[in-house]
């Protein structure tokens, strides 16, 4: 009787420390999209403002930089997950995917205003447009 | 005449030397993470530092003296010590955050490195205290500061939802993807960000350094009860903004760029050379006020000679400690620490050493060896004690918070 509960309990924490696992991983999805969705919208604004002359451009450089190095870290903090399941190593790349899209397109925009080619920096908003979305719809996960 | 313009500018300094580095992160961040749902934190904030903030200057007009000399001489050395390490160590964190500030709000309107102006600020914070008169250096940053109600103006600028504002004021819990216990956490931030150790202990000193006495009394208490609130509405202000523009857009502030993005939105260029005056005015002064007040304490703790009003000879330990504070700062922030982060760390700390700073006070406006027949009311006491406890409780809870949310994560 003892023996049938102590295995009784044993599967329930495996199982729990699977669901766990993968609990784990929706929720570092969903708070690094939630943070690189943060610096993908300002990073949208500061070109919107600076397309309608609010900005100095060394200003917006700044901000797109210090919107650059925030994705990297989401990006960093999600790449440290570890997906145990089939389904949460599909999760793992599709999220990791959109992360890196995200990077990118900061990246992109700092380049261009970093080159003083502003036309170039507007030509990402679609891109950012269409990232935040798409991370925005990660960061759903977890509610 | 001259005693109203006085009293105006009075206010009117108090207005823009209420707003720090420590506000302008805090309030922003809440604002775009919260909406204006812990507006009420703001408003028990600024209720409990003019209780505290009178009391200090009750004591120093009546009695001449500072409140940490008193503290001491009050509450004997050990306790006086346990005092002084708290604030000291709160102000010193505040410090860096400061000087970082103005460094970050050069490189706003510069597009050159911050940590390239942290060694010329700590400079330029050193020459302001040795050579401008304590007097010239209040009222010129607070002045300054004050330029910071353009963030009230963009707010109108900005046509938010006023009933949407009003609901989130009136509901006061946490949405979306945020917990309660992120809700605790920068509520305390935003306490803790109010009520800094360092105001009072410089409003003390101050009234010592401008020679209060009994006649100043008024002068200090319209100060306290109308430049305080006035700075707390500037300090609403900033939250309303971060909340029109960055709760819908998902965005969480994290840079001080982000601070001050609502006024350009609002008003171009202009407004962000504005808002970047302002900034640098507000942290500026702040600097100065924590950098002073890190020399007072130590000083006024040890009976060293202090203050602006006497020859830098003549009190020259008082002027090392301010110097080996700003050589800390430099070092610090030279690691790359994100001066940002540190802000965010600096006002959780501060609301964890208020007990510590604010008991002794509470006891000393009730010695009638020092403040004579003027010592606390009834009414004031309670609402003192309701504070105490609420102090307390930030205290208490804000490590156990820090530890489960990950610091506000």
């Amino acid at each position: 009787m003892r023996g049938w509960a102590v295995s009784g309990l044993l599967c329930v924490l495996v199982l729990g420390g699977c669901g766990n696992a993968d609990q784990k991983l929706t929720d570092a999805a969903a708070q690094s999209a939630r943070e690189a969705e943060a610096e993908v919208n300002t990073t949208r604004l500061v070109v919107e403002q600076l397309q309608v002359r609010h900005l100095w451009r060394r200003t917006a450089v700044v901000m797109v930089t210090d919107a650059e190095k925030s994705v990297a870290k989401a990006v960093s903090s999600f790449d440290g997950q570890q997906p145990s399941t089939d389904e949460s190593r599909r999760m793992y790349e599709q999220v990791g995917e959109a992360l890196d899209n995200a990077q990118k397109a900061v990246t992109a925009t700092r380049i261009a205003l970093g080159n003083d080619d502003v036309a170039a920096a507007v030509r990402q908003l679609g891109v950012l447009r269409r990232s935040a979305a798409e991370l925005d719809r990660i960061g759903e996960l977890a509610k | 005449m001259k005693k109203l313009l006085a009293v105006t500018l009075g206010i009117l300094t108090a207005i823009g030397g209420f707003v720090d580095i420590g506000d302008l992160v805090t309030n922003a961040l809440v604002g775009a993470r919260f909406g204006m749902r812990m507006a009420w934190v703001v408003v028990v904030g600024v209720i409990g530092i003019c209780l505290y903030a009178e009391m200090s200057g009750r004591v120093v007009a009546l009695s001449g003296r500072p409140v940490f000399d008193l503290i001491r001489e009050r509450l004997g050395r050990r306790t006086g010590l346990v005092t002084l390490v708290a604030s000291f160590l709160v102000t010193l964190l505040t410090l860096i955050a400061e000087i970082g500030g103005v460094a970050l709000a050069f490189e706003l309107a510069s597009g050159v490195n911050y940590l390239l102006w942290m060694p010329l600020v700590a400079l330029a914070v050193w020459l302001v205290i040795w050579r401008v008169k304590f007097s010239r250096l209040e009222q010129m940053f607070g002045l300054l500061g004050l330029l910071l109600i353009v963030f009230a103006v963009a707010l109108f600028k900005l046509g938010p939802d006023w009933g949407q504002l009003v609901h989130q004021v009136t509901n006061p819990h946490p949405v979306g993807p945020e917990s309660w216990a992120t809700y605790a956490y920068y509520a305390i931030a935003l306490f803790g960000a109010a009520m800094t150790p360092y105001e009072v202990f410089f409003f003390s000193s101050g009234g010592v350094e401008e020679k209060w006495s009994r006649r100043d009394l008024v002068t200090a208490r319209t100060n306290v009860f109308v430049g305080f609130p006035l700075g707390g509405l500037l300090s609403l202000a900033i939250a309303g903004c971060a909340a029109v523009l960055f709760l819908p857009a998902g965005i969480q502030v994290g840079t001080l760029g982000q601070v001050t993005l609502p006024v350009a939105v609002a008003f171009g260029k202009i407004g962000l050379a504005i808002v970047l005056i302002g900034v640098f005015a507000a942290t500026f002064g702040a600097a100065l006020e924590t950098v002073l007040s890190c020399g007072y304490t130590i000083a006024q703790y040890r009976g060293w000679q202090w203050g602006k009003f006497v020859r830098p000879r003549e009190a020259s330990r008082f002027h090392v400690i301010m110097i080996v504070c700003l050589a800390i700062a430099v070092l610090t922030l030279l690691t790359a620490v994100d001066p940002v982060k540190v802000t965010e760390y600096s006002v959780v700390f501060a609301a964890m050493a208020l007990p510590l700073t604010y008991l002794p006070i509470l006891i000393v406006a009730n010695d009638p060896d020092y403040v004579g027949r003027h010592t606390n009311g009834r009414v004031l006491n309670f609402f003192g004690l309701i504070y105490l406890g609420l102090l307390v409780v930030a205290s208490v809870a804000a490590i156990p918070l820090m530890i489960v949310t990950r610091a506000g994560q």
